[in-house]
């Protein structure tokens, strides 16, 4: 499947010496030229959320003659043949796709620059330890492990959920939450964030041998307005369905993290699309190319994504009886313009 | 990772192990799975996880443009826009299906016409438990437990489903979806009145809330109607006017509990008992009707169990009991012998069913996934009319069904799907389905697919005995003591056959306000099996009626479904089939036409609006063309207008509403049966809900 799939967006391999479309462009722009950067796109497996992802970033390193000149990339899946430490010598970044590839970089790759995409905050900070003179590992605060692993979070900041779901419902006061195993050691961080906002928190956590109906119960019923947070996806599918039946029976908006979930009947969902991530993951590879060309070796610090899309469940809004914004002015309020643009 | 080039050893013990390991094969599998190690982070196949939806067409969480077959959701707003007052009548709003009343209190739903007085080739299920009737081979829609406020939605697969649902799903099945104990909260109690000949009155309490850990659900409701009243043999006002004696009652009580002990197991009991009379028809004598006692109850018991992030589990249990009796005794006199007393209502006995379903799906990458069932069912049947000779029969039934479903890239989708069944009036039976969509892209899908599917004869068609016994007395001369065979079965009844094919278009638009679905199919029915007489060397006419798989046709068809929704709170619903049949059904050596036993045109159109002060509206039409019914008449076309408007008023803590229905507006019509007049019926409805 590699085969026919892969990207080659030059003209000929690494080491190859200067390309044809090199050469033009130097003798056009008619000054020094680096080398084209060299990148590996590795990912565990062809999976669509990893295609869609490298499918996207292709596109927007392609738009001008000069990007192609300078972007060198190619894929390799570690379910059919893993790179060689000989292999990863030839490259100047690499950039993983989703939470097993990062695993193996980890333990494979010493000296490459690393940018891992498609990966959760909670799992870049689980498998990259902060370095000794970073050792806050506080959700808001995205951190690199030195200079050479950086990373494009999948999971939106708590700051933007909370800002959306004001938006979304600004009468709210009291918000409702459900922690699982994983996501619970971002519960203070939360509280602390929803009393910034005036908002109070009634959250419930929940492990997996505990009864969901009874845990959700008095969160629902003390609350105006709920906030799915991913977890685990046995413990995303076995919740959603009672915290879907519960949150409309109680006839409050349920903002969620996922288009799936808004199609399954929550109000609104925040969320990056592996197509967001491609666009983003451009950008870095721009920002990263200047601090090059300017001499300096050291990463852009990890990120959240700074692009996102918001879903809404009109026949829910309808039900619920909410006027909604419209989307364009949603993102709009949510992102204002540069703000987030910035590393 | 998982390497994709072999297949998973769990699959390869389902096809290849016999049948009595299996059950068990499934469950220690599963079960070793479940200590399968969890990912210690969140990963982004968490974000990307799917959540529940569409499951009867596979069982497998599929969006509709995932689907293999053409579906219809029928939700709980529409059911109560539709003003329907029996349970029956929301199947008109579902392209290709026709709903009829062969009286007051005894329906028809059928896919594609054929409309007998038992129809059997839909499955019907409440909660995926299988009501079909084996005593009668049909569903009783009046004593099905249930009331419409129980209901939460409605799957209608349009289109042969046995790949999933087995034998009775041979051209559509419907899944009727009730509403969990956690949908409602506190206590509704309505009450409905109907005007004219039928004076329906109607009475339904419910309550949910929770006690300790238990979630319940609790629903009693009672319903009556005085029945057609009069009306003329054949519709024809020149004969003598007569009594239409088909009144009816009904009192139903159900529970519905949910019990969550962890984050991955949910039990489902669901619990429910009815009692009640009907006036039906006697089939062996034209317009007199006797009442017919009916009881019924039913246990269904439902795990479901999350074994890892991947993989389901849930094992279904229920048991249905249903009895109907009532006798008739009618003076028969033969000849210059004495009269004496024989009981003509033949559709009595007992109905029973136990049966036991795991099934498991599986997500084996994001390419595959796969839906197991492997089920055992035990149906036993007592009657001493329709089994004179055995009184009580019965029959063990194994099914094996797999779907998988595969993506090939990006814009094409695989579904190939079979069941495998062995019951005692058939050896073994392969039904396959294959089906592909094609992603045109965000808004619009393709579908193609082949199926070839076999029904077996019920237990009923495969031993019905129905005979008349003379008394042993010497004044009957050589007619003491003898049987007078009227239906007899030889019991060489082959499984009816159905080959289809067709193409399907959905569109949904991006915000979900509209969506639009077009089907065309070609269904090839071959050996249908149907009543037909043959010669028989009795005593009185020399010959008997019998089962026999006398039927073939072909519909071929165009369905089209339309949903539209605005922003200034008026949708519309519309449902439109266009049917065309050949097809005969031979009798000894003369043969009679089926093309008219289809209407070539059914329409559905509901339109809805939401007003200022609480108030609602809705305006339904209904068309069905000239129809020969099966064992009924050939009725004429009719159209059929329908309206309902209600007021609501909110309180602090409680909601009441008004609702006032008003059915068939215009001039009467008839359905199935010419005699039947279905006049302007107009419904009050009063429901108060509160805390």
């Amino acid at each position: 499947m590699t085969g026919c799939w892969a990207l080659l967006l030059t003209l000929a391999g690494p080491g190859s010496g200067l390309l044809p479309g090199y050469a033009q462009a130097e003798s056009r722009v008619n000054s020094p030229h680096p080398p084209p950067n060299r990148v590996l796109l590795l990912g565990s497996h062809p999976a669509p959320i990893y295609q869609r992802m490298t499918e996207r970033l292709q596109q927007q390193l392609q738009q001008t003659e000069e990007d192609q000149t300078y972007w060198h990339f190619e894929h390799r899946w570690l379910n059919q043949t893993e790179p060689s430490a000989d292999l990863l010598k030839q490259y100047d970044l690499l950039i993983t796709l989703g939470t097993e590839a990062a695993r193996w970089s980890v333990t494979q790759t010493r000296s490459l620059p690393v940018l891992h995409t498609l990966i959760t905050r909670q799992a870049f900070q689980g498998l990259i330890p902060p370095s000794p003179h970073q050792p806050s590992a506080q959700p808001r605060q995205a951190t690199a492990s030195g200079t050479s692993r950086s990373a494009i979070f999948l999971d939106q900041p708590y700051e933007r959920q909370l800002h959306f779901a004001q938006l979304i419902f600004p009468d709210a006061r009291r918000l409702g939450t459900l922690m699982g195993p994983k996501s619970r050691i971002d519960l203070p961080h939360l509280q602390q964030l929803s009393l910034s906002r005036k908002l109070t928190l009634n959250s419930a956590t929940l492990d997996t041998q505990d009864n969901p109906i009874q845990a959700l119960q008095p969160v629902i019923s003390n609350s105006d307005m709920f906030l799915a947070i991913p977890d685990q996806a046995v413990f995303n599918r076995n919740t959603a369905r009672w915290i879907l039946m519960m949150t409309y029976r109680h006839g409050i908006p349920l903002i969620a993290y996922s288009q799936r979930y808004v199609e399954a009947g929550a109000l609104a969902a925040i969320f990056s699309s592996p197509e967001s991530i491609g666009r983003d993951t451009a950008d870095w590879l721009r920002q990263w190319q200047r601090r090059r060309l300017a001499g300096s070796v050291e990463l852009l610090p990890a990120r959240y994504p700074q692009r996102f899309e918001i879903e809404i469940n009109r026949a829910t809004a309808r039900s619920l009886q909410l006027q909604l914004p419209d989307i364009e002015r949603l993102r709009r309020q949510l992102q204002p313009l540069g703000q987030e643009l910035q590393p | 990772m998982t390497d994709h080039s072999t297949a998973h050893p769990i699959y390869e013990s389902l096809w290849r192990r016999p049948v009595p390991c299996l059950l068990g094969g499934v469950l220690l599998a599963t079960f070793s799975l479940n200590a399968q190690a969890l990912q210690p982070f969140i990963t982004e196949d968490d974000m990307f996880s799917s959540l529940p939806t569409v499951k009867s067409a596979t069982r497998l969480q599929q969006t509709l443009q995932q689907s293999p077959v053409a579906m219809t959701l029928i939700d709980r707003e529409l059911i109560r826009a539709s003003g329907a007052v029996n349970l029956a009548d929301v199947f008109r709003l579902v392209p290709g299906f026709q709903t009829y009343h062969i009286h007051a209190n005894l329906f028809g739903v059928v896919s594609h016409g054929q409309g007998q007085y038992h129809p059997g080739r839909l499955e019907v299920m409440v909660d995926g438990r299988s009501v079909h009737l084996t005593l009668l081979s049909t569903v009783d829609w009046a004593a099905l437990g249930i009331t419409l406020d129980d209901i939460d939605y409605i799957e209608v697969v349009r289109g042969s489903n046995i790949q999933t649902q087995g034998s009775n799903a041979f051209l559509g099945a419907i899944n009727i979806v009730t509403r969990d104990p956690l949908q409602d909260q506190g206590s509704r109690i309505s009450l409905t009145r109907g005007s004219g000949s039928l004076k329906t009155q109607g009475y339904h309490l419910r309550h949910s809330g929770h006690w300790g850990p238990l979630n319940v659900r609790l629903s009693a409701n009672y319903h009556s109607n005085n029945g057609t009243g009069r009306g003329h043999d054949d519709g024809d006002s020149s004969n003598p006017e007569m009594r239409i004696e088909d009144q009816g009652e009904i009192s139903q009580f159900n529970l519905r509990t949910t019990y969550t002990p962890t984050l991955t197991d949910s039990f489902d009991l669901q619990l429910g008992i009815s009692d009640g009379q009907t006036g039906t028809e006697l089939i062996s004598v034209d317009n007199d009707y006797v009442d017919r006692d009916v009881s019924s109850h039913y246990q269904n018991l439902t795990w479901q169990h999350s074994l890892n992030q991947d993989m389901d589990l849930k094992v279904q249990a229920y048991h249905n009991y249903l009895r109907y009796s009532g006798d008739a005794l009618y003076p028969i006199s033969v000849g210059s012998f004495p009269t004496f007393q024989a009981d003509l209502a033949f559709d009595k006995g007992t109905s029973e069913r136990y049966d036991l379903d795991v099934e498991l799906t599986h997500s084996l990458d994001p390419y595959n996934r796969f839906a197991w069932e492997a089920g055992v069912r035990y149906d036993r049947l007592e009657s001493d009319s329709l089994l004179y000779e055995d009184g009580s029969i019965s029959d063990w039934q194994w099914r094996l069904s797999g779907n998988w479903e595969h993506r090939l890239n990006r814009n094409w989708l695989l579904n190939l799907g079979a069941m495998l069944e062995h019951s005692g009036t058939i050896d073994h039976q392969l039904s396959p389905r294959l089906a592909l969509n094609y992603q045109l892209d965000s808004q619009q899908s393709l579908r193609a697919s082949v199926t070839r599917a076999y029904r077996a004869p019920s237990l009923l068609e495969a031993n019905m005995d129905v005979q008349l016994h003379f008394p042993e007395d010497p004044a009957y001369g050589g007619l003491s003591g003898a049987l007078l065979n009227l239906l007899h079965q030889p019991q060489d009844l082959r499984p009816e056959k159905l080959t289809a094919y067709e193409i399907g278009y959905l569109w949904q638009a991006p915000d979900g306000m509209s969506q639009f679905d077009a089907r065309l199919f070609i269904e090839d029915i071959e050996r249908g099996i149907d009543q037909a007489y043959s010669y028989y060397d009795d005593l009185m006419d020399d010959q008997v009626r019998e089962y026999r798989n006398t039927s073939d046709w072909r519909s071929r068809g165009l369905e089209l479904q339309w949903r539209l929704e605005t922003e200034h709170h008026h949708w519309l619903h519309a449902a439109y089939a266009f049917t065309d049949v050949e097809g005969e059904k031979r009798t000894g050596s003369s043969s009679t036409s089926l093309d008219n036993s289809t209407p070539s045109h059914t329409l559905a159109l509901l339109a809805g609006t939401r007003l200022p002060w609480d108030v609602s509206g809705s305006l339904g039409f209904y068309r069905l063309t000239q129809t020969q019914w099966l064992g009924g008449d050939k009725t004429p076309s009719y159209n059929r207008v329908d309206i309902r408007l209600a007021k609501s008023f909110q309180a602090a803590r409680s909601e009441a509403e008004v609702e006032l229905v008003a059915q068939n507006l215009f001039s009467e019509y008839q359905e199935f049966d010419l005699k039947n007049d279905f006049g302007t019926r107009v419904f009050l409805r009063l429901s108060l809900d509160f805390q």
